[in-house]
């Protein structure tokens, strides 16, 4: 993907951003046949005013990552919450709170939609495939959060379905619409402060238990490691801004169980090589770094938009938001700047509504999060354990002899 | 014999799981409020389990199975007295017959009056209300295992530190930002307790044949000053020592200094000011200027409390870790 967007920039076919933006696009199910098209034209045709939405997991992921964007549109007319479905009964009543006259089920099975729903899944990645294939029975267009899948392959199968199905699959990577991730792209791809060289990222937060939230149930499904948690996004990011990627050295600290802190070190395409520190159980700064020729910019991960740049030998570097272009002749793209993460999540849902309904092509359509399902992989392949100088003797030892390869793990 | 291990997601909760689980037993039952607390415990292949820390049920179903109950969470002040009784009964319901309820030695103050003991009386005076739900809580908990025939030992802890630790996290944080403040030139007794040691006093009371129904103060074997805990983290960390800030504690009213205004600093080196304000914490202060070694000697008699960790070996521990979670690794590497 980055080879061929570098081509463009060297051979000027493009201004980087915008030529980008087509590569990045995909045409709908819909766009794809003729006469399919015209069935989900007529289908399209029934939804009366707001799209139907069926949120598939309503435990922390969902009221974190979708609930705040679905109440902006459903209050917009844009969309209505048809229902809500969880196997935990307080989990399910807690996402009922913010859409009261929505369904409640326990599982989907339970749930009567018309095609062209969408159904929204946050539940763990190893219900994904099941329960992307029973939406994608009923007619219903998927969103699923990341990762797609428990596996590559999983996901790929997923992909084949939706398409045999003639049905938008998406993948929720709103990180995609920060303005601070294009931009980072735009500077890998057209080289604007020469080409990248290397980078370094931290990205690390604590799972907090959520407020106002139900205790958790009783019955649970273990917690995904960091790889899938926080490293299915910084490793998406990577391969979209700089190509595909090989794992030169990973570490991670499972022992018998999943990883909570895992250390990768990542080459790229034209030898831009770099590190990525994940944790899950102590906040880290949340940047990332990227030197390229002629200067340094930093990402505050924490803000969709701050940046710290730094020009060459310029004698200080510059932090701020990234504002408006001063000039529209001098950008590739003219769309709204997102402050926040709930904006880009608007954003997604909203490119995502336009696809099934308006036949617009999808910004980041599910075959997008295969890289990182097979960087995933790959990590995993060659794992090391990690080196814990703080364990005493004893428990290092045992803590190596915990630690077989992750392929073990995973069967 | 498998022990049930509340607050699975916190600093000594995670830390006694990690240490048994490597170390020598027993078989655990790692039990948290809700399942994103278990990133560390679940770094293991063992059994993890959710409960409601304020349902008498829902909490005895988590307890199936375990034979004592190791209670490393501290909930908010205004539950503390109610998540105590419902501990106590759901053991009860559940059959569990010893619980080790991991208390503070802050139940006697942030600077426990000189000649304090286990029997020294315990009041709810303090100007921290947190405080004084400890006390509320640790009372409630000898109460209700008299009434249910329970074993219970409360391990009042000493200033705890260790990997993962919001105390070495927020001192390394200030030595290696310049913000480091010791008050008094750190003559104060620290009464600190590697998280190790505390560790090693759960299994001592685990197993304790004596002692259920009192209450043991556990700290570090060595009495150690403010200023030795300091300088030996700086040491770790290579910080130099001359970068450590004093305060006059005679300028201090008692329990009232929050932010420390430069003009009442003295500092030891004639460099320019830090980047950021200095700052030392109401608590901290206080705590700076206990002038009391807190005595083990009953948890070394009546369970047979060994301290293994010396001040400078946890603190050797401690920074190993603080430099990986900076992402020193690739260093290291």
């Amino acid at each position: 993907m980055a080879s061929s967007t570098h081509h463009f920039s060297r051979t000027g076919r493009g201004t980087g951003e915008a030529q980008s933006a087509k590569e990045e696009t995909a045409p709908p199910p819909s766009r794809r046949r003729g006469k399919a098209a015209k069935a989900e034209v007529s289908a399209t045709e029934r939804i009366s005013g707001a799209a139907e939405i069926i949120l598939v997991g309503c435990g922390p992921v969902a009221h974190q990552m979708h609930m705040p964007a679905l109440q902006v549109l459903q209050n917009a007319g844009r969309i209505k919450v048809r229902a809500v479905v969880d196997p935990a009964e307080g989990w399910r009543e807690w996402g009922r709170r913010n859409f009261p006259t929505a369904l409640s089920a326990a599982s989907i099975d339970g749930v009567v939609a018309p095609p062209d729903t969408l159904a929204i899944i946050t539940t763990p990645a190893r219900f994904h495939a099941a329960q992307c294939n029973a939406a994608l029975k009923r007619g219903w267009h998927v969103l699923c959060n990341t990762p797609l899948a428990a596996t590559a392959r999983e996901a790929a199968q997923m992909i084949t379905a939706a398409q045999q199905h003639e049905r938008v699959l998406a993948v929720a990577l709103p990180h995609r619409f920060f303005p601070a991730a294009r931009y980072l792209r735009t500077l890998c791809h057209d080289h604007l402060l020469g080409p990248p060289i290397s980078f370094g990222i931290h990205d690390g937060t604590t799972r907090a238990a959520p407020e106002g939230g139900p205790p958790g149930p009783e019955k649970f499904e273990s917690p995904d490691g960091v790889l899938n948690e926080l490293g299915v996004r910084v490793f998406d990011l990577l391969t979209w801004w700089l190509g595909s990627a090989s794992v030169k050295h990973y570490a991670d600290d499972a022992m018998g169980g999943v990883e909570a802190n895992a250390f990768i070190e990542l080459t790229f395409p034209e030898n831009v090589r770099g590190t990525v520190h994940l944790s899950r159980d102590w906040p880290t700064t949340q940047s990332y770094t990227f030197v390229f020729e002629r200067g340094i910019v930093r990402w505050d991960a924490t803000s969709p938009s701050r940046l710290t740049l730094q020009i060459a030998s310029a004698p200080s570097a510059l932090q701020g938001e990234l504002v408006t272009p001063l000039s529209p002749r001098h950008s590739s793209v003219n769309e709204p700047l997102l402050a926040t993460h709930d904006q880009a999540a608007v954003a997604e849902l909203e490119n995502i509504l336009a696809a099934f309904v308006r036949r617009e092509p999808l910004r980041v359509p599910a075959t997008e999060a295969m890289h990182s399902l097979h960087l995933i992989e790959e990590c995993y392949a060659r794992r090391t354990p990690l080196p814990q100088p703080w364990l005493p003797q004893n428990e290092a030892v045992q803590a190596r002899a915990f630690s077989p390869p992750m392929a073990l793990r995973r069967s | 014999m498998k022990i049930a291990v509340t607050g699975a997601g916190g600093f000594v909760g995670a830390r006694l799981i990690e240490s048994f689980h490597l170390g020598e037993g027993p078989t655990l039952a790692a039990i948290a409020q809700h399942p994103s607390e278990f990133t560390s415990a679940a770094r293991f292949a063992i059994d993890l389990r959710v409960a409601d820390f304020l349902n008498v049920d829902s909490l005895a179903r988590s307890f199936t199975g375990c034979s004592a109950v190791v209670h490393a969470t501290r909930s908010a002040p205004a539950d503390m007295k109610r998540a105590t009784t419902v501990l106590c009964r759901a053991a009860a319901q559940a059959g569990v017959r010893r619980i080790v309820f991991l208390s503070s030695a802050d139940v006697h103050g942030l600077r426990p009056p000189v000649g304090t003991e286990e029997k020294s009386t315990l009041h709810t005076n303090h100007s921290d209300e947190l405080l004084n739900s400890m006390v509320i809580a640790e009372r409630q908990f000898f109460t209700e295992c008299r009434q249910l025939g329970l074993a219970g030992y409360a391990l009042r802890a000493g200033f705890l530190y260790g990997p993962r630790s919001d105390a070495i996290a927020s001192l390394a944080a200030a030595l290696q930002g310049g913000r480091a403040w010791l008050v008094h030139r750190g003559k104060g007794i620290c009464n600190s307790l590697y998280v190790d040691n505390l560790a090693a006093a759960v299994r001592v009371a685990l197993k304790a044949k004596t002692g259920a129904g009192s209450a043991f103060l556990v700290t570090d074997a060595e009495a150690v000053t403010w200023h030795d805990f300091y300088h030996t983290a700086a040491q770790e960390l290579n910080v130099a020592p001359s970068s450590i800030r004093h305060l006059d504690a005679t300028s201090i009213a008692p329990g009232s200094a929050a932010e420390i205004p430069e003009a009442t600093a003295v500092s030891t080196v004639q460099t320019p000011a830090p980047p950021t304000s200095p700052f030392l914490s109401a608590d901290m202060i206080a705590r700076q200027q206990c002038e009391w070694q807190l005595p083990t000697a009953r948890a070394t008699k009546e369970l047979g409390y060994r301290p293994t960790v010396p001040v400078a070996e946890g603190m050797r521990r401690s920074c190993a870790w603080w430099r990986f979670a900076q992402g020193e690794f690739f260093a290291a590497a």
